[in-house]
């Protein structure tokens, strides 16, 4: 029998999500350490995970099964990670942008963050931007990101950097756009510090982006 | 009527009660106070959410209503004469819109889309011999919508599909067409143009698509309501979850605009395709989206009225073998169900690029389709029994079927003739895609599409400015 941990990681992988919190139970029953639980167990399974999707092994439903059982694991450690003085790997404020009533791809993103391990705070759809100017102070986030789907509601991207840019708050945060019609060489010309072509993608780059932040 | 292989009226009719039960169980999401009142006063409920249940008496008028008002509805040229005419069992095609990027011919290089981009594709598009326009490229500016359709309505004198982003874009877009047909009388009694309307799935009747929808409806004015109800992201990833679902929004739909005004005139259907599960993008060009074209002509059928369609377009980003059998596949599928309004022809890179090239080769697809399925000629001619005597006997000294009169009278419209650059034996001096380039440069260089009358032009550039 394999250990627990090793367990854990195989039901994050395949998405198992009652497993994953049973064994999680079962890892802490056993004495173990909630950080050696979250940094052998669950995260190598997403790890393993990221490595398959980007093989063309998974596909996009088994990635967002496999975060959703993440978060899942994450959820019972999460109060006594704080309790121990443990950091996640860092906040993510995510919304849509003004004029924009989609939330579909934001939402896809804010579950595959969640199971990467971040704190990740959804501000909603049709976001003003003096509403991602206060999540910032509010949240102290290290990374906004903003997603449109139409042609005509991307340009609100470029006004809200500017707007947190007059705000005082551009190097605070790192800010990063997704959506059908935006592309990296649009997310270059708003001055944004990346784009995600897909959740997965996005998700890769949040945790680029923290760790060097 | 036609149904297709695809869809039984039978199945039809599940699917129907699949979306009826929609309506009336999880109902719509309506922003829109004036919308919410006459579903509200009609007879709608109001559930705990807010959400409005649309029971199945209030779509079983709608499609009453609709039947009479909507069964055919014709649409003119520019210039006023009839040019198609939206009924259940007759099919025409368009491009598609609102493309990003365009396939610079003269660099070979990928580029965002300008204004001049949408003058050039509608003259090609026109040359080709679309039966309706669709603007094709989206220049990335705020409120471009009524200067994207100034262009286009300068260069053909078809019939119109036109989106808009938002209402005031879709009005500004209205006026245009007003001018052009001498005033609102003259456009809501000669229409010219279909208003793509869309509500956002799931089930949410947003403010912009209700305020476009209820003007159309109030005018007359021909429209959609086509969700984009896609397998897997904006819809269940089974097709019949996803055709119930968009189906139930476009009826949700035709209940707004026939309570608004009993002769709202609507096509009916969706856009539905699959989201690719590695990228997550929507793909123009999957199998799902010509099993939905098929679908939702069904659906048309079954309800006895025109249908929206889509079709000729790739998920490729050149006009290659993989953009050839995915667009030929879904313009078959298109023609061999009867979708009454089928766009999207040339539509590259899962609807981002236009290249102009796909126009022409889609164009080709569209006649060789044609051609594919017309029903069968058995008329005395076509049997050809004299003439087949005639060479057996050799009477008149014809003993070979080439020389004969009656081969040459009927060859033209007997046999597929495709362009000269179309490779079957002969020596071709160059590539498809390089012989399609010259095919658009030749266009560009000598077609002239029905010049607009100039004090049209000057009326539409006074309107402009003055927005």
């Amino acid at each position: 029998m394999s250990s627990v941990l090793e367990r854990l990681s195989t039901a994050v992988i395949a998405g198992d999500a009652e497993n994953s919190v049973k064994l999680v139970h079962r890892a802490l029953d056993k004495g173990m350490d909630p950080k050696d639980i979250l940094d052998n167990g669950l995260v190598p399974g997403m790890d393993e995970v990221g490595i398959r999707f980007r093989r063309g092994d998974m596909f996009v439903p088994e990635v967002l099964m496999s975060a959703d059982t993440m978060s899942a694991g994450l959820d019972i450690l999460r109060p006594l990670l704080a309790a121990a003085g443990t950091q996640l790997i860092g906040t993510v404020v995510l919304g849509t942008v003004k004029g924009d009533l989609h939330d579909i791809g934001k939402n896809l993103v804010g579950m595959m963050a969640e199971g990467a391990g971040f704190e990740v705070i959804d501000i909603g759809f049709n976001v003003p931007p003096e509403r991602f100017i206060d999540a910032i102070k509010e949240h102290q986030p290290n990374i906004i990101g903003m997603s449109a789907m139409l042609t005509t509601t991307m340009r609100a991207m470029g006004h809200t950097i500017r707007a947190i840019e007059e705000a005082g708050l551009r190097d605070k945060v790192k800010i990063i756009v997704g959506g059908a019609p935006v592309d990296a060489e649009f997310a270059t010309r708003i001055t944004a510090d990346g784009y995600g072509s897909n959740a997965p993608s996005a998700v890769e780059l949040c945790k680029s982006l923290a760790s060097a932040s | 009527m036609n149904y297709t292989p695809l869809l039984s009226p039978n199945e039809a009719a599940r699917l129907h009660a699949a979306s009826l039960a929609v309506l009336s169980k999880t109902g719509v999401k309506v922003d829109h106070p004036e919308a919410r009142d006459l579903l509200l006063s009609a007879g709608a409920h109001q559930d705990s959410e807010g959400r409005i249940l649309i029971p199945a008496h209030l779509v079983a008028d709608a499609l009453e209503k609709a039947r009479h008002s909507a069964g055919h509805i014709q649409i003119y040229t520019r210039d006023g004469e009839p040019a198609i005419l939206l009924e259940a069992g007759r099919t025409y095609f368009g491009p598609g819109s609102d493309a990003l990027e365009i396939r610079d011919l003269h660099t070979g290089e990928i580029r965002p889309a300008v204004l001049t981009d949408v003058a050039a594709n509608v003259t090609v598009a026109d040359a080709v011999g679309f039966d309706f326009m669709m603007t094709m490229a989206l220049p990335p500016d705020d409120h471009v919508y009524p200067h994207v359709y100034a262009q286009l309505i300068q260069h053909t004198a078809r019939p119109a599909v036109v989106t808009a982003a938002d209402f005031d874009d879709m009005r500004q877009t209205y006026r245009i067409a007003e001018i052009v047909a001498g005033g609102q009388q003259e456009l809501r009694a000669k229409p010219t143009l279909v208003a793509y309307v869309e509500p956002i799935s799931p089930l949410h009747f947003d403010d912009e698509g209700m305020a476009k929808l209820l003007f159309m409806a109030e005018n007359g004015y021909p429209s959609l309501f086509a969700a984009g109800a896609n397998c897997g992201a904006t819809a269940p990833v089974t097709m019949a979850g996803a055709v119930s679902q968009a189906n139930a929004e476009f009826l949700g739909g035709l209940v707004v605009a026939t309570l608004k005004n009993e002769h709202a005139r609507m096509v009916s259907g969706a856009n539905s395709s699959s989201m690719d599960m590695r990228t997550s993008g929507v793909c123009y060009g999957s199998p799902e989206w010509g099993r939905a074209v098929a679908i939702y002509a069904g659906m048309g059928a079954f309800y006895g009225l025109p249908s929206w369609g889509f079709a000729g377009g790739s998920d490729a980003e050149e006009p290659n073998a993989q953009a050839g059998m995915e667009a030929y596949e879904s313009i078959l599928l298109a023609l061999q169900s009867h979708s009454t309004l089928v766009h999207d022809m040339g539509y590259l890179k899962r609807g981002y690029l236009y290249d102009p090239r796909m126009l022409v080769l889609t164009g080709l697809m569209v006649k060789r389709a044609r051609k594919l399925l017309a029903p069968l000629d058995l008329s005395s001619a076509a049997l050809a029994a004299d003439v087949i005597d005639d060479v057996a006997r050799v009477h008149a000294g014809v003993d070979n079927y080439p020389s004969h009169e009656h081969t040459f009278e009927h060859f033209r419209s007997a046999l597929w003739m495709p362009p000269a650059y179309w490779e079957r034996g002969q020596e071709l001096d160059a590539s498809l895609p390089e012989l399609l380039t010259d095919a658009v440069e030749d266009i560009l260089a000598t077609h002239t599409p029905t010049p607009l009358a100039a004090d049209k032009i000057a009326a539409i550039d006074q309107y402009l400015h003055s927005l």
